[in-house]
């Protein structure tokens, strides 16, 4: 059951002169439950299209449907948090007044009992009755991120939500997304930070010009992300095996193969008198493969 | 209704706005003012008085609607607004009426003010015209409406326009245009043949498209004690609901077609 | 979202139904007509919409301001330093745009007629405020006396002092009119209506002008009627005041308050060589 259907999307914007083709028969869909990453180059059309999914751009055609409501029916945004890429929001009010009008923008009931418990989980009591003319970059985040959560949502869509954001921040976030996700919420976010991407995505999206041109699950990305692999063994004799091995230390050889040539050394290895300690993947990130699938 | 509560408490705490605010300061100056009058000094302190609250309005009005349009949009604040389970409609609707129930704040805070001010500058020099205190209020009201129109349009050049510039001077010529087009179009009117028939009914046209502003004009008629045709009052408030309600929705249709990109 | 543009489009209908009933009521209301003034007055009301009102009560301020400033040199007969033509025009404009203002209008009267000249040109000022200001006896009393006293035009001022009888529910100014325009008293005429002037007069630099030409007119009426006295008892006319103080009709010469010296002219009129009072009236 999709929680989030995009289904053909097209949109071209006029910039005075020149028009620009931002999405180009975007098509996906959002699971119950899953973390989707929506990964891609700037400019791919990863903002046009949460915008119009958020129904802050209309699309030229195609739909976008948010727990089967077209999303131009502002009731399809009633179980869903919403953090823009870089969030603004009015400066001359607290932390605790934007929690306390989000809530209300969703009539959420006790919404100041929550709103403790929100800025309690971001650690931003004592900023609480401060205003939001006074908060840094990453505090913004924060409480952008707790007016969106503040609802209970089912769904969470996040632009960019860990741009800007220190270390420390982002394993905060992290680790509140996680937490989410087990208590059962879809998110969605974009990013074009591979690492956070991988560390937390059940799904990879990867866009490029205007539409998805890759998709991952967990395995996928385990199977893709592994080169080669690194194996260990003993050796009793100083007997070459001619597998270009190498000693790492006295009698412990490492020889790296690709990953189609694991069975074939493995084979090779268990007819010489050599054994086999360890096998250990060899990884190389998920930006390397980004930008070969970017390259194709 | 939590979005005009937000709405007006940003407003409010915005620093050109308690600079615009602080103007009803000036208030207690009229009377001083007033004294150098010869003779009129009632009168003139009840036109000071109403000057200056549409000087307040106009300048509220102008600088309160691209705050609430232009500026949101600018900001970036639609994003998080619109990203509510609302209609644009309504948080179209909701910035208005925000708007408006500080330019009737205001409205009745000068209004209040110039009953002191009248009554003292009323008892330096006898009239001999009666003060009339409903005559005062009407025209305190119609300048409420009169911006309220205003603002409409404020609100209609700033849901297709990106730039600070276009709202605001566009405003600013549909406010002296909207001022001069009775008097021209009855100079036109009453004035020389020699205009073509085709001029004429040109003159008409636009004469039917501006807003009419002089007609919310009743600064004579309180300062003059003039008598005020309930009917006239009728008859402008009508227009006024009918031409609000034109530029309203169109600006709502256009707001509704309009990417935040 | 078809549903905003139906309804802005049956909004603009019903306006453009309604719209000839609002433009007949606005037809109906005192409209501002336009007088054979300076552009600058006709543009500024056009674009100022209601703050017209205000520009003009300013601009009478400024005049009357301007005028204060400069009373000295109007006393002295200094007119060419003070901007007479600038301060007409100003006054005008600031008529056009408000032509209710009573500061403007009473402004004119005082500081047009007697110096300058300008009676014609004030009387026209005030035909235009009458127009507006209908429960005002003041300009067509202004208008009369102006025709009376610096026009001679006696007909007319008959007209305009009726008008402010019937304004003011008195009939102060018909017997006025009476008394003085076919008896001839001309500075008797002058004597009332500054007396008049001095009692409703707030602004003290404008009410001493009033009082220096009271002054002035009464030193003349004492001739004036000394000259009566002399010619009945000796049917002829002086030739001097001299010969009125040693005939003994006057106690002493009158002092002209504005430093000039009374003679009589050669048609046995009262003149004073400060020839203040009615230096351009016959022009």
């Amino acid at each position: 059951m999709e929680m989030i259907k995009v289904d053909n999307l097209h949109k071209t914007f006029k910039l005075k002169l020149k028009t620009i083709k931002a999405l180009n028969g975007m098509s996906f869909d959002v699971k119950r439950g899953e973390i989707l990453g929506f990964l891609g180059p700037n400019g791919a059309g990863k903002s046009t299209t949460i915008k119009i999914i958020m129904d802050l751009v209309r699309a030229d055609s195609g739909t976008a449907f948010i727990n089967s409501l077209k999303s131009t029916n502002p009731d399809s945004r009633l179980r869903v948090g919403f953090m823009p890429e870089n969030p603004q929001y009015y400066d001359t009010i607290t932390g605790m007044d934007l929690l306390k009008f989000a809530a209300s923008m969703f009539s959420v009931k006790d919404a100041g009992k929550k709103a403790h418990k929100l800025l309690d989980e971001f650690e931003l009591t004592e900023f609480a009755d401060v205003k939001l003319r006074k908060y840094s970059k990453g505090m913004i985040q924060r409480i952008g991120f707790a007016a969106a959560l503040i609802h209970d949502p089912d769904i969470l869509i996040l632009d960019e939500p860990m741009g800007g954001l220190d270390p420390v921040g982002r394993m905060i976030f992290k680790n509140k997304m996680k937490e989410l996700n087990k208590s059962g919420v879809t998110i969605f976010f974009s990013s074009h930070i591979i690492p956070d991407i991988e560390d937390i995505c059940s799904r990879v999206l990867i866009v490029k010009q205007g539409k998805t041109i890759k998709q991952f699950d967990r395995v996928d990305i385990q199977y893709l992300t592994t080169y080669g692999f690194n194996i260990i063994l003993r050796k009793e004799d100083e007997k070459n095996l001619n597998l270009n091995e190498n000693e790492i230390s006295k009698g412990l050889y490492s020889i790296k193969c690709k990953k189609d040539e694991l069975i074939e050394k493995i084979e090779a290895i268990e007819n010489s008198s050599a054994k086999i300690v360890d096998i250990e993947p060899l990884k190389k990130s998920l930006e390397d493969i980004f930008i070969e699938i970017l390259n194709d | 209704m939590a979005l005009i509560k937000l709405t007006i408490k940003h407003l409010i705490f915005d620093r050109i706005f308690l600079v615009l605010a602080s103007f009803v300061l000036l208030f207690a100056f009229i009377p001083v003012f007033s004294y150098f009058s010869m003779r009129q000094l009632q009168e003139i302190s009840i036109t000071t008085s109403l000057t200056l609250n549409s000087f307040i309005l106009l300048l509220m009005t102008l600088f309160g609607g691209t705050l609430v349009m232009w500026r949101d949009i600018e900001r970036k604040y639609t994003y998080t607004v619109l990203s509510y389970p609302i209609t644009r409609t309504n948080f179209i609707l909701s910035k208005f009426f925000s708007l408006i129930i500080i330019l009737f704040v205001i409205t009745i805070i000068n209004f209040a003010a110039s009953i002191v001010v009248i009554h003292i500058s009323a008892s330096l020099y006898k009239s001999t015209l009666p003060i009339l205190w409903l005559n005062i209020f009407a025209a305190f009201f119609m300048e409420f409406l009169k911006y309220t129109l205003l603002l409409g349009f404020i609100f209609l050049f700033a849901s297709f326009s990106t730039s600070f510039f276009t709202p605001v001077f566009s405003t600013i010529a549909v406010f002296i245009a909207g001022n001069a087009s009775q008097g021209i179009y009855d100079y036109i009117m009453k004035g020389s043949n020699e205009l073509s028939h085709f001029s004429k009914l040109a003159a008409k046209l636009v004469y039917y498209v501006l807003p009419n502003f002089s007609s919310f004009d009743l600064i004579s008629y309180a300062a003059y004690s003039l008598p005020i045709h309930i009917q006239s009052i009728v008859y402008t408030s009508v227009y006024f609901l009918l031409y609000l309600g034109a530029v309203l929705s169109l600006s709502i249709a256009v707001f509704n077609k309009r990417d935040f990109s | 979202m078809k549903k905003p543009l139906i309804l802005c489009v049956l909004f603009i209908s019903i306006l453009t139904i309604f719209f000839p009933y609002f433009s007949k009521d606005m037809r109906s209301r005192p409209l501002f007509e336009k007088l054979g003034y300076t552009p600058h007055g006709k543009f500024y009301r056009a674009i100022l919409g209601e703050f017209r009102w205000f520009m003009g009560d300013y601009l009478s301020f400024k005049s009357i301001i301007y005028y204060g400033g400069n009373v000295d040199k109007i006393k002295q007969g200094k007119f060419k330093d003070v901007e007479f033509y600038n301060l007409f025009e100003t006054i005008q404009t600031s008529i056009l745009l408000n032509p209710y203002n009573e500061d403007a209008y009473y402004f004119a009267q005082a500081a047009f007629t007697w110096n300058i000249g300008h009676a014609k040109d004030v009387n026209r000022l005030l035909k235009y405020v009458a127009k507006y200001r209908t429960w005002d006896f003041l300009p067509p009393f202004f208008i009369g006396f102006n025709y009376a006293y610096f026009l001679k035009d006696y007909d007319k001022a008959a007209v305009y002092y009726k008008k402010a009888s019937a304004i003011s529910h008195s009939e102060l100014f018909t017997n006025l009119a009476a008394r003085y325009f076919y008896e001839g008293g001309r500075t008797e005429l002058g004597i009332s209506y500054l007396k008049m002037m001095i009692k409703i007069t707030r602004k003290k630099s404008v009410k001493k002008v009033y009082e220096i030409r009271l002054k002035a007119l009464d030193a003349i009426y004492k001739i004036e009627q000394a000259i009566k006295k002399y010619e009945h008892k000796y049917h002829k006319k002086p030739q001097s005041i001299k010969e009125l103080l040693n005939a003994g009709f006057l106690d002493e010469i009158p002092k002209d308050p504005y430093g000039g010296k009374f003679y009589i002219d050669k048609k046995g009129k009262v003149q004073t060589t400060s020839k203040l009072t009615f230096v351009k009236r016959k022009g």
